[in-house]
């Protein structure tokens, strides 16, 4: 019964474990492979010179815990936000854990998803889910962890950025839940009827969005990754009431696979469909 | 932290610090500038060199910076929030009035300036030649009423061997527009916007004709709609000609009426004011060679069918 438990990071259930080793075939099994590819994008990672080995995914629900924020001050919700991004970690890892036991080299199109459910006040589930990939021609194209890359790119993205002479090495992200302070009724006094900036508005949503920001690029860094591309700022509010806000930072860390960056210019086309 | 725990000194000069920061990030802002958290990811950065790009751009986008050989330098952002203020309208009028809602129309221009302004400083700070892909977008909070926020994210990008223009254009434009553009030889000189908001307080002779059973023209409404869209074209174009551009495109144009009906206590007659909201962005364009050699474009009929998307 223990190890149907997934342990922090380090353990994935015994059937995902059994699933991923009949996909990746034996002696008695052919092998197989499952994706949520469409068929053009089957084929251009395919033409990249990548299989599919099979569909991942990690999952892990969450008990998020509380902090009292000041009526009237703006500030970082900490105990939130670690929540948040130590529970999406927990599914990232457990979706790269699942795409290492495949022998993959990384995973393409992840969608990265947070739902809640009725029947925890303070739960949430995360769920990552994706397709991983394996070079054909053995080449590893791991990361500087030595596990697989993720990458929320489409199967077009990804073989877009190859020809570009670039490989993704990972999704990064970064994000912060801030408390908005209410406004006092010295303020309300100062600006009724008044075309006026509300500077602390804009400069609690500014500060999170730009540290959110700031870990995703944290995050970069620390693959050794030269770029990010495709960075998205999601806005949140996960049911903590109106005043708290989660800006999450979500892009593709991408190194350079070529030393010349060369890409073909594109011929001007015009569409002639409806 | 939970509450009922008391801080340690070490939480508490964290808590202090956190405030003297918040303090200086709001002073900041109050003269139109960056909040300290901007200014310290921005300028560690351009000291560091810029190990790292970060770039709202599609792979597809980035792919085509590539080609033309300018670089994302990072992920760039202005932002305001905006009180909008008290707005007198007309009640009760015999004769219909048409006037300008000219608060909100400031409010409108005021908060899109200092979101724009943030986020050309961003894009100074990193020595950039300017904006692309940048995501414009207008919303409200539940937290007040009357609040409105503008929101400008972008990537902000460096051209090969150009010296550094006195301030980084900012363009409206996508990564495809942008390169298609400079294919085109022309070059965005900077963003442009024109808001107008208008109101038409209806009188006894547009009630009637709305009561009657003939076909007829509201004459006092279609005015209105031409008056409000006038006086916001011509608000960007003096934009546009304050920055010598040679026409505006790219336009986002966002249209919209609403209508109030009220009446009054002893009163038979119904009231009805119509608002009319008229906001057009745009990206004004100067030429960069005198020629415009413009290839052209190969007739292509794809096998996946468009409109299904």
């Amino acid at each position: 019964m223990s190890s149907q438990i997934p342990q922090q990071g380090s353990d994935l259930p015994a059937h995902a474990r059994e699933r991923l080793k009949f996909m990746r075939g034996d002696a008695t099994h052919r092998s197989l492979f499952t994706s949520d590819l469409s068929v053009n994008e089957f084929l251009l990672v395919r033409e990249a010179g990548f299989d599919p080995v099979g569909l991942v995914v990690g999952s892990s629900i969450y008990h998020i815990g509380f902090q009292f924020a000041g009526y009237r001050q703006n500030m970082e919700v900490n105990v939130l936000t670690q929540a948040m991004y130590h529970a999406r970690e927990l599914a990232m890892t457990r979706m790269e854990e699942e795409a290492a036991a495949l022998g993959a080299d990384g995973i393409v199109g992840v969608r990265l998803e947070v739902t809640r459910h009725e029947w925890g006040e303070s739960l949430a589930e995360f769920v990552a889910i994706g397709t991983a990939i394996r070079s054909r021609d053995g080449q590893s194209f791991r990361n500087a962890r030595g596990m697989p890359f993720t990458s929320d790119l489409s199967g077009q993205d990804f073989w877009t950025l190859l020809q570009t002479g670039y490989r993704p090495v990972g999704l990064v992200m970064g994000n912060c839940v801030y408390h908005v302070a209410h406004q006092g009724i010295g303020q309300w006094m100062k600006q009724v009827g008044q075309n006026v900036e509300m500077t602390n508005y804009t400069q609690a949503l500014y500060d999170s969005r730009e540290l959110a920001m700031e870990r995703m690029q944290a995050e970069a860094l620390s693959l050794n990754a030269q770029g990010i591309v495709g960075a998205q700022i999601h806005e949140g509010n996960h049911g903590w009431g109106s005043h708290v806000i989660e800006f999450f930072a979500i892009g593709t860390a991408v190194i350079a696979s070529a030393p010349d960056h060369e890409v073909p210019p594109p011929a001007l086309s015009l569409l002639l469909n409806d | 932290m939970p509450f009922w725990k008391r801080s340690s000194p070490e939480e508490e000069q964290q808590r202090v610090q956190a405030q003297q920061e918040a303090e200086a990030s709001l002073r900041s802002l109050q003269g139109g500038g960056l909040p300290t958290q901007a200014l310290r990811r921005l300028s560690e950065e351009t000291a560091a060199g810029h190990p790292l790009f970060s770039s709202d751009l599609s792979t597809k986008e980035f792919a085509l910076t590539r080609n033309q050989g300018y670089r994302p330098l990072s992920q760039v952002m202005g932002s305001s929030i905006y009180h909008v203020g008290w707005q007198y309208t007309l009640n009760y009028p015999r004769f219909t009035t048409a006037y300008e809602l000219t608060t909100v129309t400031n409010a409108h221009q005021q908060a899109v300036q200092l979101a724009l302004g943030r986020l050309q400083q961003e894009a100074a700070l990193l020595k950039a030649h300017g904006v692309i892909g940048v995501r414009f977008n207008r919303r409200e909070y539940e937290w007040g009423s009357n609040l409105l926020e503008y929101t400008a994210i972008g990537t902000a990008i460096r051209l090969p061997d150009a010296p550094l223009f006195p301030r980084p254009f900012l363009s409206d434009l996508s990564g495809q527009e942008f390169w298609t553009l400079l294919q085109a030889g022309y070059f965005p000189a900077g963003l442009v916007t024109g808001f107008c908001s208008y109101c038409v307080s209806a009188g006894w002779e547009v009630s009637q004709i709305l009561r009657s059973w003939s076909n007829q023209e509201v004459a006092a409404y279609s005015q209105a709609i031409y008056t409000a869209r006038d006086l916001a074209m011509n608000r960007l174009e003096a934009a546009a000609r304050g920055l010598n551009a040679l026409g505006v495109v790219g336009m986002h144009i966002s249209f919209d009426k609403r209508e109030n009906e009220y009446e009054r206590e002893h009163d038979p007659t119904s009231y009805r004011d119509l608002f009319i909201n008229f906001a057009a962005v745009g990206t004004a364009i100067i030429s960069r060679r005198p020629d415009h050699v413009i290839p052209s474009p190969k007739p292509t009929l794809t096998f996946t069918d468009l409109r299904r998307r």
